[in-house]
This record gives C-alpha cells, sequence and structure tokens, in this order.
C-alpha cells in the first residue's frame, strides 16, 4: 500500500515535556506552612471545636475536589503550578486557622489565607481586570484583617492569655465596653471576609479568576467569617450591640443579595450574588444565636456552591424560548398560598416551643411547600412521579437529621437575640420578599426604570 | 445638515428628508461590518470577517484587524516556531519569498555584495530578532463597558428580571435606563448629562445629531458607522444574527436592530468622553530595521551609500513591512507546503483513476459526513474490508427542522444557508413505543426535578434549598470529579437511550401514509428528489451493496459552552443522527424505491439502509434502528459493526497522539466536567476535496481535509459541482475562516480562554465579570497545551477533480463563488481529468503546477 504523509501538512505532536522537578523554590512557602500546620497540631496548638472541625472538613473536601478538577482544567495554562500551590497553601492555611488553639496563631492563619486568596484571584496576571479584582480584594481583607488584629489584641490583652479557650471562658466576666468593641471589630472582620455590603465588590471582581478559583472562593473562603465568629460565641454574646449589628448587616445582605441576583444575567455574577444574600443570612443566623444551624448552612452552602461554579460552563439552554420564565416559576395564588402556610406552621410551632429556631424552620418549610407546588403543577403520574415529589421531604428530612447531628456538637446562645414574635416577624418581611420576587420572575410585575437601573449598578462592579 | 440651503426655509425639511435617507442607507452598509454570530446552542462556524469577503484577502485582514483592534496575523515568533516544527517546508518559503519579492529576477538582483532582496526579507522573517506580540484581552472603555452589561440583559433568555421596556426596543429601552444608570452619571461630566438627558427618541435622529456634533462629513459617514456597528462587535454580531438569521420568536418582546445599536454607541460615545485610545501597535522604526538587516549581514550602517537607489528602495521597502504582511508570506508558505505535498499525489491518484476499478460489490457502503473529522474514520475503516466511504454533506440533503418529543423547542437540522422545508416531529420509534414512554416519563421528571431547585433557588427559600441540595452536591461533585465515566454511564442509564427509542418521522410509514398524504411531513416526490439527490451529488452508484449506512456524526463533552461547535454544522450545530435515520427509512421505503427506479436509479432489492452516528469524540459509531434490520442482513450487520469497532479503535489512537494523551484518556475526558479539550473539532483544517474517494483513499490526510464525493464523469451539465460549490464548500470556507482568525487573534476573533469564561444570557460567554460578547472559538480548541497553534493559519484550498471550463464557468456564474475566489478567500485547484493535472486559480487565470 502506497501510503504517504504529508510532512509539512500534519501538525507535529506534543513536544517532549521536560520532566519537572517535584519540588522547586517556590514550593517552599506551601511546604513551611504544612510543617507549621504539623507542628501545630505536635506541640498541642490545635483543638478541634464543632466550628473548626466543620470548616476544616468542608476545606478538604472541596480543595481536593478542585484540585483533581484543576489538573484537567487548567491543562493548557501556564500558571497551572502556581495554583496548585497557592491552593494547598489556601486549604493548610484554612485548617490550621479552623485548628488553632491560639487566637494569634488563628489571625496569622488567617492573614496568610487572604493573601493567598488574593493571590488566586489575580491568577490572570496580564489581565488588567485581574489585577484590579486582586487588588479589590487585597484592599478589603486588610481592612477585615486589622479589624481582626485589633480584636485579637484587646480580647488577649483582656483577658490576659491569647489562649481561646481562655479568652472565651473570661469573655462574660471582662470589661462590656472593650468586649463591644472587640466584638464590633470581629463582626467587621467577618463581613470582609463574607463579602457583606459594603465589602461586596471584591467578590463581584472575582469573576475575573478562573472557574477553580471561584469554587474554592465560595467554598471554604468566605465561610470563614461565620466560623470564626461561631468560634468566638462568647464575646459576641457579651456585646449585645455587636450581636443586633451582626444580625442587622445580616438582613439587609440578604436582602441586598437576594435583589442583585436578580438582575444579572452571567451565571457567574448570579451565583456571586447569591453568595452575598447567603452570607448574610449564616451571619444573621449566628446573630440570631443558633449557631448550629449557621454552621450546617455554612458547609451545606458551600458544597453547593462549588458544585454550581464547577459545573457553569454547562449552563447553555436549548433555544430561545420566550415566556419560558413563567413555566419556571410559581403562578400567582401559589406564592402568596406558601406563604400563608408557612405563618400558620411557624405561629403553631411558636406556640407549641417557646425556643424553636422559628426562621430557618420557617424557610425550609416555605421552600418544600414551593417545591411541591412545582411538583404538582407537574404532576406525573407513575412511581417517577412520586419519587419527585418525595424529593422535598426527604431533602428536608435529611437536612433535619443533620441539623440535629450539627446541635449535638455545638450549643446555641443561651439568651436568644430576638423574642420569637421579631424573629416571626422577620420571617413574614423575607416571605414577603419573596412572593414580589416570585411575581417579578413570573413577569406579573415590572421593575420602574430607575429603580432597576439602581439595582443593577449595584449588582455590577465599576467599570 | 448642509446649512448652505438653510435661508430657503421650504428646502429644509426636503435637504432633512435626503440626509436621513443618505444615512439610513448607509446604516444599512456599516451594518454588514460585522459577522452574524450564531448563539451557543447550535453554534454555527462563521467566518468574523464576512463583511469585509468583497476585498482582496490581503487587504481585508489589515483593515478589519484595524477596525477590531486585532493582530492581523500570528506573531513572527509564532511562525517561526510553526516552521521549526516543519509545519513549513523550505521550499514553499523560499517560493513565497520570491513571490512577495516580485519574482526571481528582483528577489535574486545582487544589492551589494553577496547580498540579495531575497537574503534580507528571509532574515527579516526568519533570523532578525523579533517581538512576541501576543494577542491582548480587549478593554472597553468604561463607557461601552456598561453599554456592553446593559446589552447583555437586553438580550438574555433567562433572567428571573427582565429590564424594563424591553418591548419598546432596544434602544427606546436602553437609552432610558441609561440615563438613570449611577455608573452612567458617575462617568458623564456636564456636557455629557446634557447629551445623555436630551437624546432623541428616534434612533436615526441620534445618528444624526451624533454626526453632526463629531463633524462628520457626508463622505466620512460610512467609515464612521462602521466604527459605531463594530465599536461592540460581539453583541452587535449577536444583534445580526437576530435581524437576519434568527427566527421571529427569538425577539419576541424585545425588538432590536442594528441601526439602534449604532445609536447607542453613539449615545454613549457623547456621554462619556474619552479621548480616542491609541492602540498600540508595536511600532518598530523603518530606519532601525534597516540598520539592524546591515547589520545582521555584517555590513556597516552607512554601506548603503555606495547602492545605487533602486537597491536603496528595496532594502527600505523590506525594512517597513510590517507583521501584517511578512505573516501573509509564512500563511502563503504554509498553504503552498500543504498543497506541494498533496498535489502531486492527488495528480498520480487521478492518472490511475482511468484504469478499470474492481467490480466486485462492496461489503458494505457508508456514507459520511463531509467534515474533517470523517476523514480518519473512514480511512481506517476501509481497511477493515472491502467496504466503500462516500462523504456527502452530514444533513444528508433533508432541508427539515425537527419537532422533538420532549418539551424542547424545534431545531433546525440543516445548513444555516437553507431554510427548513419541513417540520418533521420526533416520536417514539417503530417497535419501541414502551421504551419511548419510559424515556420520556424519566426525561419529564428529571425537568420537574430541575424546575423544583430553579423555583427555590433564588429569594428567602434559597438559603434553604442550598442547605438542602448541599449533601446532593457533595455527591454529585465527587462522582462527576473521582470517577466520570461511571457517573455518566449511570447518567446515561438513568435517562435512557433517548436518541435509539425516539425517532423523525417522515410518515412513510404504512400506517401513516394510509391515513392520505396530507399526514406526511415530506410529500412522497420529495422525498424521492431527496433521495436521489444523494445519488447525484455524490456519484454513488445505483448498484449498491447489501448494507449502506448513512453516518452522522456528534460530539461527545459535558459541561461545555462549546459543545454545539463540535457537533455537525451541517445539521445546523446539531447531531446529524436524526437527519441519517430519517434518509435512511426514507431509502428503505418501496415506495421511494419505485420511484427512484422510474427516475432511473433501480437500486437492488436486497440493499438495506442504515442509520448511524460517529460520535467524534470517542470515535464509536452508534447504529439505530437496528431491530428495524431484516433477519438475512444479520450477518452482514455483525460485520459491519465488527469493521466498526477495530476502525474505531485505529481513528481514536491516531487522534490520542495528535491531542498528547492516551486513548484512554479520550474516552474519560468526553465525561469528564473539567475537560477543556474533549477534542480537536475541526483545527487544522486545510483542504477541501471534491472527487471520487479513489482520488484520496491512498492519502493519510491527517483529518486535514473535507472530502465531498463526486464523479464528474456522471454530471453532465454540472448541477451536482454547481450545488456543492454554492453550499457545502461555502460551509467549509466559513468553518475554515473561523478557526483561521480565531487562531491569528483569540482574543478579539476568538472566544480567549475557557477558564475563565462566564455564560451570559444562556447562550453566549463573556470573558470574567462581563464585557462583550465573545465570537469564535476558545483558546483551548485551538492552541496546545504549550501554547503553540495547533491549527495552522491556512486558507482553505478547495480541490476539485473536474473539467476545467465546467468549474469556471461556475465561478464566473455565481457571485457568492466568484467573490471568494477572485478575491483569495479560498485557493481554488482543479486537477484536470483528462490530463491528470493541478490547475490553481490566480487572478482569473489557470497556472498549472501551483506549488
Amino acid at each position: 500500500m502506497n501510503q504517504l504523509t504529508i510532512s509539512a501538512g500534519l501538525a507535529a505532536p506534543m513536544p517532549h515535556q521536560p520532566a519537572r522537578p517535584v519540588l522547586s523554590a517556590a514550593d517552599l512557602p506551601v511546604a513551611a506552612l504544612g510543617l507549621l500546620l504539623a507542628g501545630a497540631i505536635a506541640t498541642g496548638h490545635a483543638v478541634v471545636s464543632a466550628p473548626g472541625a466543620a470548616l476544616s472538613s468542608l476545606s478538604v473536601l472541596v480543595t481536593g475536589v478542585v484540585l483533581v478538577f484543576s489538573r484537567r482544567q487548567l491543562r493548557a495554562d501556564p500558571r497551572a503550578r502556581s495554583f496548585t500551590r497557592l491552593a494547598l497553601g489556601l486549604a493548610i492555611a484554612t485548617i490550621l486557622m479552623a485548628l488553632a488553639a491560639d487566637i494569634l496563631l488563628l489571625v496569622a492563619a488567617w492573614i496568610v489565607g487572604g493573601r493567598l486568596m488574593a493571590g488566586l484571584i489575580g491568577h490572570v496576571g496580564d489581565w488588567r481586570e485581574a489585577r484590579l479584582a486582586a487588588r479589590r480584594a487585597n484592599l478589603s481583607f486588610a481592612a477585615g484583617d486589622l479589624a481582626l488584629v485589633a480584636a485579637a489584641l484587646l480580647l488577649a490583652v483582656g483577658a490576659g492569655s491569647s489562649n481561646l479557650a481562655a479568652i472565651t471562658a473570661a469573655a462574660p466576666t471582662l470589661d462590656p465596653t472593650m468586649m463591644t468593641a472587640a466584638a464590633v471589630l470581629l463582626v467587621i472582620a467577618a463581613m470582609a471576609r463574607c463579602a457583606l455590603p459594603p465589602f461586596s465588590a471584591w467578590l463581584m471582581r472575582s469573576l475575573a479568576a478562573p472557574t477553580p478559583v471561584s469554587a474554592l472562593l465560595h467554598a471554604g473562603f468566605v465561610n470563614a467569617g461565620g466560623f470564626l465568629l461561631i468560634s468566638l460565641a462568647p464575646v459576641l454574646e457579651a456585646a449585645p450591640i455587636a450581636r443586633a449589628m451582626l444580625f442587622t448587616v445580616g438582613v439587609v445582605a440578604a436582602l441586598f443579595g437576594s435583589a442583585i441576583m436578580l438582575v444579572r444575567v452571567d451565571v457567574k455574577g448570579s451565583l456571586a450574588a447569591s453568595t452575598v444574600a447567603q452570607m448574610g443570612f449564616m451571619l444573621l443566623t449566628v446573630g440570631l444565636g443558633a449557631y448550629a444551624a449557621a454552621l450546617w448552612h455554612m458547609v451545606a452552602h458551600g458544597v453547593f456552591k462549588a458544585w454550581l461554579f464547577l459545573g457553569s460552563a454547562g449552563t447553555i439552554v436549548p433555544a430561545a424560548t420566550s415566556g419560558n420564565n413563567a413555566a419556571k416559576m410559581l403562578a400567582k395564588p401559589w406564592p402568596a398560598l406558601v406563604a400563608l402556610m408557612t405563618i400558620i406552621a411557624a405561629l403553631a410551632l411558636m406556640q407549641a416551643d417557646r425556643n424553636a429556631a422559628i426562621l430557618p424552620l420557617g424557610l425550609a418549610f416555605a421552600a418544600m411547600l414551593a417545591a411541591l407546588g412545582v411538583a404538582l403543577k407537574g404532576a406525573r403520574r407513575g412511581p417517577l412521579g412520586l419519587l419527585v415529589f418525595a424529593a422535598p421531604f426527604l431533602l428536608i428530612g435529611f437536612n433535619i437529621a443533620a441539623l440535629a447531628l450539627v446541635s449535638a456538637y455545638q450549643a446555641n446562645a443561651a439568651i436568644p437575640l430576638i423574642p420569637d414574635y421579631a424573629q416571626f416577624g422577620l420571617l413574614s418581611l423575607l416571605l414577603a420578599g419573596w412572593v414580589w420576587q416570585q411575581g417579578i420572575a413570573s413577569g406579573e410585575l415590572t421593575l420602574p426604570p430607575a429603580l432597576f437601573a439602581r439595582l443593577f449598578h449595584a449588582g455590577h462592579p465599576a467599570p | 445638515m448642509n446649512i448652505a440651503t438653510g435661508n430657503l426655509v421650504a428646502q429644509i425639511p426636503a435637504s432633512l428628508a435626503d440626509e436621513r435617507a443618505a444615512l439610513t442607507a448607509q446604516i444599512a452598509l456599516a451594518a454588514q461590518t460585522v459577522a452574524p454570530l450564531w448563539p451557543l446552542n447550535s453554534a454555527i462556524a462563521v467566518n468574523p470577517l464576512s463583511g469585509f469577503e468583497d476585498l482582496a484577502f490581503e487587504d481585508a485582514v489589515p483593515q478589519a484587524a484595524a477596525l477590531f483592534g486585532a493582530r492581523a496575523s500570528l506573531s513572527l515568533v509564532q511562525w517561526r516556531q510553526l516552521m521549526n516544527e516543519g509545519r513549513i517546508d523550505y521550499v514553499a518559503m523560499r517560493k513565497a519569498v520570491v513571490d512577495a519579492l516580485g519574482g526571481l529576477d528582483e528577489a535574486f538582483a545582487s544589492l551589494g555584495p553577496d547580498l540579495n532582496a531575497y537574503n534580507l526579507l528571509v532574515a527579516r522573517l526568519t533570523e532578525l530578532p523579533a517581538d512576541d506580540t501576543p494577542a491582548v484581552r480587549r478593554e472597553l472603555s468604561p463607557g461601552l463597558a456598561v453599554l456592553a452589561r446593559w446589552l447583555a440583559a437586553f438580550f438574555d433568555r433567562k433572567a428571573t428580571l427582565q429590564v424594563p421596556g424591553r418591548e419598546r426596543g432596544l434602544y427606546a429601552c436602553l437609552s432610558q435606563v441609561l440615563r438613570f444608570d449611577p455608573a452612567m452619571q458617575k462617568l458623564a461630566d456636564g456636557t455629557g448629562a446634557a447629551w445623555l438627558a436630551k437624546a432623541p427618541s428616534d434612533p436615526v435622529e441620534m445618528l444624526l445629531l451624533a454626526a453632526q456634533r463629531d463633524g462628520v462629513g457626508p463622505d466620512a459617514r460610512l467609515a464612521w458607522l462602521r466604527r459605531l456597528a463594530a465599536a461592540l462587535p460581539g453583541w452587535a454580531s449577536h444583534l445580526r444574527w437576530r435581524e437576519d438569521h434568527a427566527g421571529p420568536e427569538a425577539s419576541l418582546g424585545a425588538p432590536a436592530s442594528m441601526t439602534e445599536l449604532m445609536a447607542l454607541v453613539a449615545l454613549v460615545e457623547g456621554a462619556v468622553r474619552t479621548g480616542p485610545k491609541a492602540v498600540e501597535t508595536p511600532q518598530t522604526d523603518p530606519a532601525a530595521l534597516e540598520a539592524a538587516l546591515l547589520a545582521h549581514f555584517g555590513l556597516p550602517a552607512d554601506a548603503t551609500r555606495t547602492w545605487d537607489a533602486k537597491a536603496q528602495a528595496k532594502l527600505r521597502q523590506i525594512a517597513a513591512l510590517d507583521d501584517a504582511r511578512l505573516g501573509l508570506i509564512f500563511q502563503e508558505a504554509a498553504e503552498a507546503s500543504f498543497l506541494s505535498a498533496l498535489a502531486p499525489q492527488l495528480e498520480g491518484a487521478s492518472a490511475r483513476l482511468t484504469a478499470p476499478q474492481s467490480a466486485l460489490r462492496p461489503d458494505a457502503q457508508l456514507v459520511f459526513c463531509i467534515d474533517v473529522r470523517s476523514e480518519p474514520m473512514r480511512r481506517a475503516l476501509e481497511r477493515q474490508g472491502r467496504i466503500e466511504t462516500f462523504g456527502y454533506a452530514g444533513f444528508f440533503g433533508l432541508p427539515i427542522a425537527l419537532d422533538p418529543a420532549c418539551s424542547a423547542p424545534q431545531r433546525n437540522q440543516l445548513p444555516v444557508l437553507l431554510s427548513p422545508a419541513h417540520v418533521v416531529t420526533e416520536r417514539p420509534a417503530k417497535g419501541r413505543e414502551a421504551e419511548a414512554d419510559a424515556v420520556l416519563a424519566r426525561q419529564a421528571a428529571l425537568l420537574d426535578a430541575q424546575a423544583m431547585l430553579d423555583a427555590t433557588k433564588g429569594g428567602a427559600t434559597g438559603f434553604a434549598t442550598a442547605e438542602a441540595a448541599g449533601p446532593l452536591a457533595a455527591v454529585a461533585m465527587l462522582a462527576r470529579t473521582l470517577a466520570p465515566r461511571l457517573t455518566d454511564a449511570l447518567h446515561q442509564r438513568l435517562v435512557g437511550a433517548r436518541k435509539q427509542v425516539l425517532a423523525p418521522v417522515a410518515c412513510n410509514d404504512h400506517d401513516h401514509s394510509a391515513h392520505a398524504d396530507g399526514g406526511s411531513a415530506i410529500p412522497l416526490d420529495q422525498r424521492i428528489a431527496y433521495a436521489r439527490g444523494m445519488f447525484t451529488l455524490t456519484g454513488l452508484s445505483p448498484e449498491t451493496g447489501r448494507l449502506v449506512a448513512l453516518v452522522g456524526h456528534g460530539g461527545c463533552t459535558t459541561n461545555n459552552a462549546f459543545a454545539a461547535s463540535l457537533d455537525c454544522g451541517a445539521c445546523g450545530g446539531h447531531p446529524g443522527g436524526p437527519n441519517a435515520r430519517l434518509m435512511a427509512s426514507i431509502l428503505n421505503d418501496p415506495a421511494v424505491r419505485d420511484g427512484l427506479a422510474q427516475q432511473g436509479v433501480p437500486l437492488p432489492a436486497d440493499t438495506w439502509f442504515l442509520a448511524a452516528q460517529h460520535d467524534t469524540t470517542r470515535d464509536a459509531v452508534e447504529i439505530f434502528d437496528r431491530h428495524l434490520v431484516p433477519a438475512s442482513h444479520a450477518a452482514d450487520l455483525a460485520r459491519l459493526e465488527e469493521a466498526l469497532e477495530r476502525a474505531g479503535q485505529i481513528a481514536r489512537k491516531e487522534r490520542a497522539a495528535r491531542l498528547g494523551r492516551s486513548a484512554d484518556d479520550l474516552l474519560t475526558g468526553a465525561a469528564h466536567w473539567a475537560e477543556v479539550r474533549p477534542e480537536w473539532g475541526l483545527s487544522g483544517n486545510a483542504a477541501f476535496v471534491v472527487g471520487p474517494r479513489a482520488l484520496t483513499s491512498e492519502i493519510d490526510l491527517g483529518g486535514q481535509a473535507f472530502l465531498h464525493s463526486y464523479d464528474w464523469k456522471k454530471d453532465e451539465d454540472g448541477s451536482a459541482l454547481t450545488g456543492i460549490m454554492t453550499a457545502p464548500m461555502i460551509v467549509a470556507q466559513w468553518i475554515n475562516c473561523q478557526y483561521l482568525f480565531s487562531t491569528i487573534d483569540n482574543e478579539v476573533f476568538g472566544a480567549g480562554d475557557k477558564t475563565t469564561q462566564n455564560v451570559v444570557g444562556g447562550f453566549g460567554v463573556v470573558q470574567g465579570s462581563g464585557g462583550d460578547l465573545c465570537v469564535g472559538l476558545p483558546r483551548q480548541s485551538l492552541f496546545r497545551d504549550d501554547g503553540v497553534p495547533y491549527h495552522t493559519p491556512r486558507r482553505l484550498a478547495v480541490i476539485i477533480e473536474a473539467p476545467l471550463q465546467r468549474v469556471q464557468d461556475i465561478v464566473l456564474r455565481h457571485d457568492a463563488v466568484g467573490r471568494l475566489v477572485e478575491n483569495g478567500w479560498i485557493n481554488l485547484i482543479v486537477i484536470d481529468p483528462w490530463k491528470h493535472k493541478a490547475h490553481h486559480w490566480v487572478r482569473g487565470e489557470w497556472t498549472a503546477r501551483p506549488c
């Protein structure tokens, strides 16, 4: 057979990749961080607490998945090695922070984690947008870091020890003014890390980073704010003003994030806006004193968001289908009905149990009802339809079990921040917002142009 | 406005109307500057420079590059890399350099001692130090960045909250919200704010006003409008698609036109006054280059004093060549390298064709799509027995739209050059109704689950939904990352064999035709005509084998915004299986067979037509409707399947080597959600060969050639060749130009790095948090991991075996073809079937020995 090959036409095969050394000089800082973690554990400077365990397992899970993911995804990226280094360093720093028995070690790991994340956000170094995003992140983190350092110093000086356990034990007995100052500073640090307004811009800009970075960022990095406050819960409880402030910024962020999520038409942007709302919800839950619920939210949302980010490239829709939005949403009487039933259920719960977490339970109930409403609308016969119908029950049931498990290890605040009826009021507010949003989403309501433009502006970083 | 006539009051309205009419005409012209861009769910390759095809290639590219802010060619460093890898051979390079210098005499005339123009130019091309000007990510001015995100919101398909006033049209809607946008207010100074507030409500009025304000005279207006149209080329391209190629339902509730877009750009540019941004083209000083060139040859800078004027001019001329021109020399050399290797082999094969061919009946015949990815598979398959393969446009000549069985919207399964003549519904395949019902039920259940997530993930319920879905997400994430193939298999099992149990129905089964012909989607005479078309266009002999397989194709990838770019372009960016099935069922229909026999295409009674789909990522061929194959053909089918399996392995291994991965890893990549390059797609495409398969069957084309079967002897009036040159050839040229320009400047004509892309509106991608819509192909589809282009920028070589006169008539008669040939957007080579010599069409003349 006279088979010939066109030498000049054929693309040459991949060139031989030179074998790289296993470790290079640039890997040393990561190795040092690892040694530090090992050292901290060996010398008893590490302690396993419920929030610490939750944060570090979340970090290990997500970092593991992301590293395997990015081996393929960043194959053609000349900076792939630098990504791996920073991601590993970030995971180690997060675990170190989560397990630190000493507040100074915690603060150091917190600061290192922030710098590493800023480095990851600026991954595409030759792109102005990425450089701006990294700078913005660095600035916001610096503000949070300053607040945290000041808080740590206040607490260490006040308690006469930098040991976390000593600080939390001494918190109720210390000078209330000092505690209030420290707690407010802690809240500010958490707000910066959780990208709550007015710090949201760094998160909205961080989309200049590759997808795996976003997955790490939204699961395990932003959540550290919740971890910090739960770890130092006694400080927060000693300062009702700070607690109220935390609750307020949480509510604002939850509403703000949900609103800007509506106007983002890009997948990653709406996911980032949703993170702002979710972090607001987590912190407001912390403010309420429902620490177990906040912790479970931190883990579950982190995984959920990482999953959504990693899969964000697969969101091309089949074709222009105008009016299909409405089909996805609940039609008119449904949202109001769901809200009404939830409110009735919450009232019943209030009667039955004086000290229930009405807000999280009420929202879960509303979500379940809404899901069932959708399932009913497309009611299918047969076992499959039944399975779809049962799914919300199963998931909520699993969720309650998980929450009970977390509660076994994490106590809630002794005194609730606000009385039951206030929680009930907040639930009603959120549900009203939800009914409004469903109306908007199904095209029944619109916004006036001026309001829309403002919301749109709030949801996008300045050009 | 012409003020000179202003004192005659009565004339003002008339002159205004004239001016308006003139501007409107110019707007229509300027709108053509950008090419239409299909949404990614049905990605179609288009030439991003299709608005420049009236110009010669070498003039069009620098012009367009300047307008869009792109590079006009790869950098010299990249070209040298390609040359070092052997993709450009020395002889071809030498010829390209000589041609660029105006012939042998000019090139080798002595300028000084041991120095001639040839040496100088070669030194510039390959030896002198050169900057590696990379393709840079485009940055929008702040005003345009704001406009870009509003455009994204306007064109959005799936956001929950829509821009108020969308139904009033693009300009009315956005000019209103821009006024309220705090970002715009902050960017605009006093005059800008007034400009924004007083913007006329009519877009043409706005443009007239802006032209006046910017002092753009009537002569300069077209260029000015073209700049406005090209300010946000991505969104403009999307709009061009909506205007010219999308059905009315695409713009339902949100009408928009290019006029409105240009008016908005003018509005924003008037409001946010930024000085014209200097485009940073690294200008090398020609004098410095002259000196460097002389120094390279060991001559002092003043050596030229002794030269004559002509020699000095030559040196100056060579030093003044820019990267675009130098790049074109490399590109021509790369094209010639390919042709000089291929043409002699084709000439030889053409000569051998006259020898009597074997008259044995083949075991099986397979008709593949002309796609370049069919070639390695066909080559491998033909060596597995007495198997013949053919190339035909992958929609098998059926101009249909498919109405899927589930609630998915209708989709066009035909080249975008045509419009669908029939809507074909998808129904449960005969004999598999129960399975089909089960599959549909599962699909509906999955859709319900998705709808539940969608309805609850936003707003207040979103907090609980995130918690509830978290554990599921953890499992899904681990499964997709650690066991992608297993997960994919489980998913396939869960979803069911949708592709198999649902089939497009032409109503050629007897239960339906009993209802009267009115129930048929495609009338009988049309079905016969489509069936006959396949034989006339490909030259497939009516003495068919016992099995004839029609093989469509589709890619296999997950979590990939560019998935459709791996599917069949001839099927409108969708998998080609449905067309293959429909064509097979038409050809198996006794009524159609009778009709064919009456029209002189009698097919053997024992021929069975089989439909299949080639998975181009995994090189597996899936056969449809196996249960309909008569028992008498079971053994033939088994043999064919065995051959397909073996050929698939060979082809996969060949492609894996080109991807620098193992064949097994290709299978993993097809199912892995992190994969950015499941396959090379049509990268490397360089030629479109029209002729019998025997012409190319002995040549390893390395997946670089579109192959269209054609027999000039059976096409006496040239109508088949006309059909090929006016449709598939044009499509191939679009694809070729998309790959070419996406490689040349991946940031402007391509979609950039996949990992920083962000899906917007459900139909496109932007980079990072927003900006202009990305056009073209992503970086990973064209460049290797080490950053070297895998795709060599080369214009399509169209190689036809047919009488020269016949080809020439077609070129001269059809403007769409003539334009491409005359302006050098393709290289047309015709192999004379009597003398077996290749001829290259160069500026209206046939030149023998093309390379």
